[in-house]
């Protein structure tokens, strides 16, 4: 009997970084790659002109992908070595395939990535490290392929390694391990070559035969999600799934989360009979001493270690289709064997992989990253991803299509409800024009669901056309906003008010009509600043005398003296004001 | 932490799916041809479910071109393991005027057996049928999801299928749609031998050397049976061969081979320097052969 332990290993890189030759070499060194499979690639290559045979027909099984000699879906190819058996997920490298990279990254126990020593890492290494750091790869091998093109010098090896690692030193990395190789001229693959006397590493195959195994499952936390009940008579009442993280014994004390049904394991067994420890992994079906009628969703936990449930939490979603997906439109949220109808509330932001820049968007388009806020309708039990793989990992589906629209890692899981839906709350943006106020504000708004803007200008143009600049105009026009924003706060909406609001008696106005839900936003700009951006203009025909009453020329401008945020745009810049007015939102609408 | 081995994790995998599939779904068949794959996909079913019987009747599209002891195994397993067992036949199709037999001397009706199997998966209302079919047999099939969704024509969309990722599966389809299961998906034809012979299951003869009369077709052993037409040159000869696949008689070729227990082909396995599939003609027809069958709904 074979007693090899299964490593599960993905790679990912393109063509041009060799990444097919080092996979064809490597296979080939492993005897994986049979005679008729070889016959088979062998014609194949003939017959699209190649003059080699290409090892990539290998892996690339789909006629689109041997036709474009490019990898598009995961493809699985085994092999082995005294010690140890290698399931292999060959992804794709490319943009708009990065789903199919996080589909075989996911389950990896060991993350291997490609770099053209020619080359150097380019965006594509960067943005394979960051998805393989954000599906915490508990081992990742990154190969300086092509050596023999730079003559095995330890120089340029090094240059390409430090590049990496300035950019590495923002992720997060369990274990990070560089190697330099040629998969063409089979330098250190199978063995340690003397071609390059200043590497004192082990080969790849050695590597990967030696790497330690950490658990596939680090945390100790007793996590079964329930698969099915199974009740082939009236006396037996069991619960089939598997163990994903921790173990169980017989007598233990668990609890069923979502529901908080308590109980004590009367028996654990296989249909090879009764066991008295199950560990992960392990394929079980679990007695209880109580007759509790437990369902498909919950997950047995051990009493004294329970997972936070909830029905807020954030994630780092990769987005896997190309239709627009409105906020708040509903979704179904897959975590475990738990399904629940929810909705996305927040699209935070969307962060650049290659430059990991948080970027402010309205949505998620086909294979981009970003930290969303999921509400779901009824509780989910749910664990950090940090803490375990398998039970902070989640997909949205679509329940309309029965797509899968993305899948995502839990970040954060919020213990408070988040009550901006319920109570509402409006932001008075006051500050000068050309201040930034409507920048932030659409900025707020975009990837944001239940929020409004009330922008000065715009209801200038129509609701309060009869309305001029004169003190008493102004805080009439003022009166009308706060009126409106009170009616929709009350509907439970975030209203951002974009106005100039002068005079500290109009803000004072609107905050003792608007009430509870006002908070101040002074949006601070220096007068010699936004007359010299003067974005619309108008400075320069106020100063000329073409506009009068204008605020900073012309009327003055009272600086609120306590306001609840102030952003200062001259000191810094929209994203970073947009993050601390997010902050700010964020303390408010939810409960202490 | 004590690893297990790569085969008691791929058995938890395996079962793992097959209960996902019954709580997914409410009618269920394991695709039964009495061959190796779907006597351990059968088997682990079993222990998915114990103390309770599988959820799943066994269904299986017979070309009529079998081996006579593969159906009477398959009947066999059926009554001894206490599943339902439904057969739909080629012929049925044929005299329906729903297909047409193929005719020259490497006529075939494995083809065929796609347009029977849709018509059952209809008739008995099926949501999901579950195969045997692993992702180390062809490269197509390296593809292939656990859970792969078929469209209501019962076709297979690959640049577009569901991701799967860690284990979770997105099993939601609309009326008509179907999935197909793979639980054997990460096995290896060695994984599903050493199978065999841990839980000691019974597999039909002609995996075993015998001697049968032969008669060369390409790089194949075709056995000489009323479903082979001969060719004026054909010499068939009586050979010890075995069968590493088990399916229709026009397409699958034998080996020579010695192996007359479970040890011997396991070992004979290890050692073989050629794919199962290179036995079936079918897969030869073309590069891309299995790929285009699968595209119209077959295995």
């Amino acid at each position: 009997m074979d007693s090899r332990p299964l490593v599960r290993v993905a790679t990912a890189g393109s063509v041009d970084d060799g990444k097919s030759t080092f996979l064809g070499r490597l296979l080939f060194e492993c005897g994986a790659i049979l005679t008729d499979q070889y016959e088979a690639i062998e014609k194949a290559s003939l017959q699209t002109g190649e003059t080699e045979v290409n090892l990539a027909l290998l892996t690339d099984g789909l006629r689109a992908e041997r036709s474009q000699k490019i990898t598009i879906d995961v493809a699985y190819r085994h092999f082995a070595t005294e010690r140890r058996r290698f399931l292999l997920a060959d992804t794709p490298g490319h943009a708009q395939y990065t789903r199919n990279m996080f589909t075989g990254a996911s389950t990896a126990d060991v993350a291997i990535l490609l770099v053209d020593a020619t080359k150097g890492p380019t965006v594509q290494t960067f943005r394979h490290a960051f998805i393989v750091s954000l599906l915490r790869v508990p081992h990742v091998l990154i190969l300086i392929n092509k050596m023999d093109l730079v003559a095995y010098d330890s120089a340029q090896y090094e240059k390409w390694v430090d590049e990496i690692r300035r950019y590495v030193t923002k992720l997060e990395f369990a274990d990070l391990r560089f190697m330099p190789i040629s998969a063409l001229a089979g330098t250190n693959l199978v063995t340690r070559s003397d071609l390059m006397p200043w590497y004192s590493g082990p080969s790849v195959l050695e590597y990967l035969d030696s790497v330690e195994l950490s658990p596939r499952q680090t945390p100790v936390e007793f996590r079964f999600p329930i698969q099915l009940a199974i009740r082939p008579s009236a006396n037996f009442r069991g619960y089939a799934g598997t163990p994903v993280s921790g173990s169980i014994r017989v007598g233990d004390e668990v609890t069923a989360l979502p529901g908080g049904q308590n109980s004590r394991v009367k028996a654990l067994s296989t249909a090879d009979g009764s066991i008295s420890e199950a560990s992960t992994g392990q394929a079980i079906v679990v007695e209880l001493e109580d007759e509790l009628d437990l369902v498909r969703g919950q997950t047995l936990v051990r009493s004294r270690n329970p997972s936070p449930v909830t029905t807020t939490f954030e994630g780092t979603v990769c987005w896997m289709t190309d239709r627009v997906h409105e906020l708040s439109s509903p979704i179904l949220v897959l975590a475990g064997t738990q399904s629940q109808a929810g909705m996305i509330s927040e699209l935070v932001y969307r962060i650049n992989p290659e430059t990991l820049h948080r970027e402010y968007v309205s949505t998620l388009g086909l294979n981009e990253i970003g930290r969303l806020v999921i509400q779901t309708s009824s509780p989910l039990s749910l664990d950090l991803y940090d803490r375990n793989r398998a039970t902070g990992a989640f997909l949205l589906v679509d329940p309309v299509s029965n797509e899968t629209l993305g899948a995502g890692v839990v970040t954060r899981i919020s213990s408070e409800q988040v009550t901006a839906s319920a109570d509402g709350l409006v932001l008075w943006m006051t500050g000068l024009s050309g201040a930034g106020k409507s920048t932030l504000a659409e900025a707020f708004a975009r990837g944001r669901a239940g929020v409004v803007i009330l922008d000065g200008d715009a209801l200038r143009a129509g609701m309060n056309s009869d309305l001029g600049f004169s003190d008493a105009d102004r805080t009439e026009n003022i009166r009308r906003v706060a009126e409106l924003a009170k009616v929709l706060a009350g509907q439970g909406l975030t209203v951002v008010c974009s106005l100039i609001s002068p005079m500290r008696h109009q803000r004072e106005l609107a905050r003792s009509i608007v009430g509870e839900p006002f908070r101040e936003v002074f949006v601070r700009c220096s007068l010699e600043t936004v007359a010299l951006r003067d974005v619309k203009g108008l400075y320069a025909k106020a100063r000329a005398g073409e506009i009068s009453n204008f605020t900073g020329i012309t009327a003055a401008y009272e600086e609120p003296e306590a306001p609840d945020l102030v952003i200062d745009t001259e000191v810094v810049s929209v994203s970073d004001g947009l993050e601390r007015l997010r902050e700010a939102v964020g303390k408010w609408t939810r409960k202490t | 932490m004590v690893l297990k081995s790569g085969l008691e994790e791929l058995e938890a995998e395996a079962i793992y799916m097959l209960r996902e599939a019954a709580a997914n779904f409410d009618r269920v068949a394991i695709l039964f041809s009495g061959g190796k794959d779907s006597i351990v996909v059968a088997h682990l079913a079993k222990r998915a479910f114990w103390p309770a019987s599988p959820p799943f009747f066994l269904l299986h599209v017979d070309t009529g071109h079998n081996f006579p002891e593969t159906l009477v195994f398959r009947d066999r397993f059926a009554a001894e393991n206490g599943f339902d067992l439904q057969v739909r036949t080629v012929q049925a199709s044929i005299d329906a005027g729903r297909v047409q037999d193929e005719v020259g001397p490497n006529a075939s009706r494995n083809g065929l057996q796609t347009v029977t199997l849709l018509d059952a998966i209809a008739e008995f209302r099926l949501d999901a049928a579950i195969g045997g079919a692993r992702r180390d047999e062809e490269k197509a099939r390296a593809k292939e999801r656990f859970f792969s969704h078929r469209n209501t024509f019962g076709q297979w969309d690959p640049r577009n299928q569901r991701p799967e990722i860690w284990r979770l599966i997105n099993a939601r389809k609309k009326h008509g749609e179907h999935f197909r299961v793979f639980p054997l998906s990460n096995w290896t034809e060695l994984d599903v031998w050493e199978f065999i012979q841990k839980y000691d299951l019974a597999v039909p003869d002609i995996y075993f050397a015998h001697e049968r009369e032969v008669v060369r077709r390409g790089s194949v052993w075709l056995g000489v049976t009323p479903f082979v037409t001969l060719q004026p040159d054909d010499t068939p000869e009586v050979r010890t061969v075995r069968f590493r696949t088990v399916g229709d008689a026009t397409c699958t070729g034998a080996i020579d081979s010695s192996a007359s227990s479970i040890q011997e082909v396991i070992d004979e396995v290890r050692a073989s320097r050629r794919t199962e599939r290179s036995t079936r003609a079918d897969d030869q027809r073309s590069d891309a052969a299995m790929e285009d069958r699968k595209l119209q709904g077959y295995f």
